[in-house]
């Protein structure tokens, strides 16, 4: 069957119209003779394989590629000349049929072609034939590569994914804080470790219950986990039946794709009882507070009552005929009563004050003439000490107020008597001044302003406690009982007011309280202002503080 | 059957078509680089009509056809057949992949395709050297769904030569079936083939 030389190399005789057309077909097409001989290499091939047209024909296929062409390839030929057999050589099982390559650029740079052959038998002018067309199909497998990685990544990404949630879902279990995902339902999907610790169960059997089994207070507490949930107590029941009390924070989440929440369980059922155990101390310490007052307040009553009759006894006395010595007994004895009745007083106001029992009265009040009159009373225990003593009343200061004229002068009193008490020489001002108005109301500002001793920083702090005096070898000096300024400090406060110093040792202090009061509808008091105020009669009370001083040196 | 060949017969064709199974076998497994084995335990001559039936009952509308036109000294078609599933495990084997393959793609329908070109261009030289003629082939087709259709288009053909055939891929079993589509003379023409070889061999 061999083919004379000269007509294999006839390419111009095949290549009539369809010889043409083939030549510039986008496939590859070779025709082999009987013997195998290429006797048809059409451009795209050339291209491909870098061989061109003259350089192929009349070569054998294996003598135009420079590495072995594979069996199948071979094979089919073979039987495709010898048995008439089409064959079909898919690029899936044939990955390398060919080395064929396509120039993308000027550098010469190559992509290999992937494609698959198709091999069929031809009869034509008397002879037998091998068809070879070869399909480019380089795009699909392109895309199918890519397909795979994409696979590729979706795989290690869902493989990440699953490991994250492992990692969580360890974290979630090992958490300290118990945490439980309860669905739409109310049921239980999911529990951890500490939560099972909690109520005393089984991680695995909590898993489908009810919450209801779990939170028992309040009964509507599923509800309000349809929405987050800051943090809630709730008492909690064990598995034992016994319960508990727990903080839970709840948020919302997801489980298998439906609405759930997620909530945190703290187990507060020590804090609880801590909690408890401390309210009922501080209430036992108030009710102690409470009775020690009371019983202060009894017992200083059942003393003075009898006081009482010792000092009226004692004023008796004195009205009746004494020879002078007898007379100072009495003067000493009466001193002495005065003294402890006074401070009787005071621990019965502040065991009142303290009790909460202050009834304050809201009397019409010329201001004005109190403070006037206070000045007076103070004046002579001033003088006594060559201490100035003056009133610095605001013009603005309304005369016609409303408030309880004895609470005010007993804070005044013991303001300006601490401030004589407290100053060697000097000036002690009253200064009463307006702050803040209304039509209804007035905001006063009293200060009692020495130039005393002063008071150091510290001791400023604790100077309204009771029972404080700033230096106790001055207390007995200057007598008190260190509770005129905790009084003081709980009437302002009970006006709804507050009491301050300003003081630096050595350079005086200044004790000032301001108060809210309201204005006096009573013309007649306004009308009064035109006069001079009276001066009161210097009350014996005062005549026997005024001696004290002369007595307990006496008596020391 | 036996309305069409005797026993001694359809051993001589199983025979026959053993030998061309064992020449698609190794070509097979030179080009997957794997051990398979094809072995052809029976073969069987039905009215296509039957053969049809059989075969719709048997897949269904899960079936895989490669089929292939011949001629030569007789004209017909040839079809290889698999269920679906065991396309399925064929193309895996063939592709070597380690994934379990799901559906037929292109690449799975072009590696199944150039199987059963292998496997029918076997048989049908097993035919011609049975024959003593060459029987050319056509390039195979894919088909896949109901096996109703292919028969349908093999209208004008009386008889099918159903050749049953046991595949060994890698250790894995896979059943499928060759069926030659043919007509009474070319049934006749096989006959007095099968009869020369017998006188051959005995």
């Amino acid at each position: 069957m061999a083919t004379p030389r000269s007509e294999l190399k006839a390419q111009p005789q095949v290549a009539d119209l369809f010889g043409a057309a083939l030549g510039r077909c986008e496939h590859g097409v070779i025709l082999l003779n009987a013997d195998g001989d290429i006797v048809f290499w059409n451009n795209w091939i050339a291209e491909a394989s870098g061989v061109p047209v003259q350089a192929a024909l009349g070569q054998r296929l294996e003598q135009v590629f420079e590495k072995p062409l594979p069996k199948r390839l071979l094979q089919a030929i073979d039987a495709a000349l010898r048995l008439r057999q089409a064959a079909t050589l898919s690029r899936a099982l044939n990955p390398r049929l060919l080395p064929l390559e396509r120039t993308l650029n000027e550098a010469g740079t190559g992509e290999k072609i992937e494609h698959q052959a198709t091999i069929k038998p031809l009869e034509a002018r008397g002879g037998r034939f091998c068809l070879i067309e070869l399909m480019d199909v380089t795009n699909s497998v392109h895309r199918e590569q890519f397909l795979k990685s994409q696979a590729a990544e979706m795989g290690d990404l869902a493989e990440e994914l699953a490991r994250n949630e492992q990692h969580l879902r360890s974290l979630l279990n090992t958490s300290p804080v118990g945490a439980a995902i309860i669905d739409g339902g109310g049921i239980v999907r999911y529990a951890n470790h500490r939560l099972a610790e909690i109520v005393l169960g089984d991680q695995q059997e909590l898993v489908g219950m009810a919450a209801n089994g779990l939170f028992i207070e309040p009964d509507d507490f599923l509800k309000q986990i349809a929405e987050p949930i800051d943090t809630v107590e709730v008492r909690f029941r064990r598995r034992d039946g016994t319960r508990l009390w727990a903080q839970v924070t709840a948020e919302v989440t997801s489980f298998e794709r439906a609405p759930a929440v997620l909530c945190w369980v703290f187990d507060i059922s020590e804090h609880k009882a801590t909690e408890l155990a401390l309210t009922s101390e501080r209430d036992r310490a108030t009710e102690q507070a409470r009775a020690r007052t009371e019983f202060l307040a009894m017992v200083s009553h059942e003393i003075r009552t009898p006081l009482n009759g010792i000092m009226g006894t004692l004023r008796m006395l004195w009205e009746s005929t004494l020879d002078n010595q007898q007379r100072d007994y009495v003067e000493t004895i009466q001193y002495s009563g005065d003294s402890l009745l006074a401070i009787l007083n005071d621990v019965l106001d502040l065991s009142k004050l303290e009790a909460g029992r202050i009834d304050l009265a809201n009397q019409d009040v010329d201001l004005h003439r109190l403070v006037r009159n206070l000045v007076a009373v103070m004046a002579a225990r001033a003088e006594e000490k060559a201490v100035g003593l003056s009133v610095e009343m605001d013009k603005n200061v309304p005369r016609a107020v409303k408030t309880d004229p004895g609470r005010l002068r007993e804070v005044l009193l013991n303001l300006i008597g601490n401030a004589i008490k407290f100053t060697e020489h000097g000036d002690i001002k009253i200064q009463v001044t307006q702050v803040d108005q209304t039509d209804v109301t007035v905001r006063l500002r009293f200060a009692v302003k020495d130039t005393g001793i002063g008071i150091a920083a510290k001791a400023q702090e604790q100077l309204f406690t009771e029972f404080y005096q700033v230096d106790s070898a001055e207390a007995r000096r200057r007598g008190g009982t260190g509770l005129g300024l905790a009084i003081c400090k709980r009437i302002v406060e009970a006006m709804g007011g507050n009491i301050g110093v300003n003081s630096d040792v050595g350079h005086g202090s200044t004790f000032w309280f301001g108060i809210t009061l309201s204005r006096s509808t009573k013309s007649e008091i306004e009308r009064q202002s035109a006069r001079p105020a009276a001066y009161p009669k210097v009350s014996p009370r005062h005549i026997l503080l005024v001696e004290d001083n002369e007595i307990n040196q006496k008596v020391a | 059957m036996t309305a069409y060949f005797s026993v001694e017969e359809s051993d001589a064709f199983t025979e026959i078509f053993n030998i061309g199974a064992g020449k698609a076998a190794l070509a097979m497994s030179e080009l997957l680089d794997a051990p398979i084995t094809f072995t052809v335990p029976f073969c069987i001559v039905l009215p296509l009509v039957e053969a049809s039936s059989y075969f719709q009952r048997r897949f269904g509308t899960d079936v895989c056809i490669i089929s292939q036109d011949f001629s030569g000294p007789f004209d017909g078609a040839a079809l290889l057949m698999f269920h679906e599933e065991s396309s399925f495990r064929l193309a895996q084997a063939a592709l070597k992949s380690d994934e379990p393959v799901a559906a037929i793609t292109e690449l799975e329908r072009e590696a199944l395709t150039e199987i059963g070109n292998i496997i029918l261009n076997a048989c049908l030289s097993s035919f011609g050297d049975l024959l003593e003629r060459e029987v050319a082939t056509s390039l195979p087709r894919y088909v896949s769904g109901s096996s109703g259709a292919v028969f349908d288009g093999a209208r004008g053909f009386d008889l099918g030569l159903v050749v049953k055939v046991d595949f060994n891929v890698e250790g894995r079993d896979i059943e499928g079936y060759v069926t030659f589509v043919l007509n009474v003379d070319s049934v006749a023409a096989f006959r007095e083939a099968a009869s020369r070889l017998l006188d051959r061999l005995h």
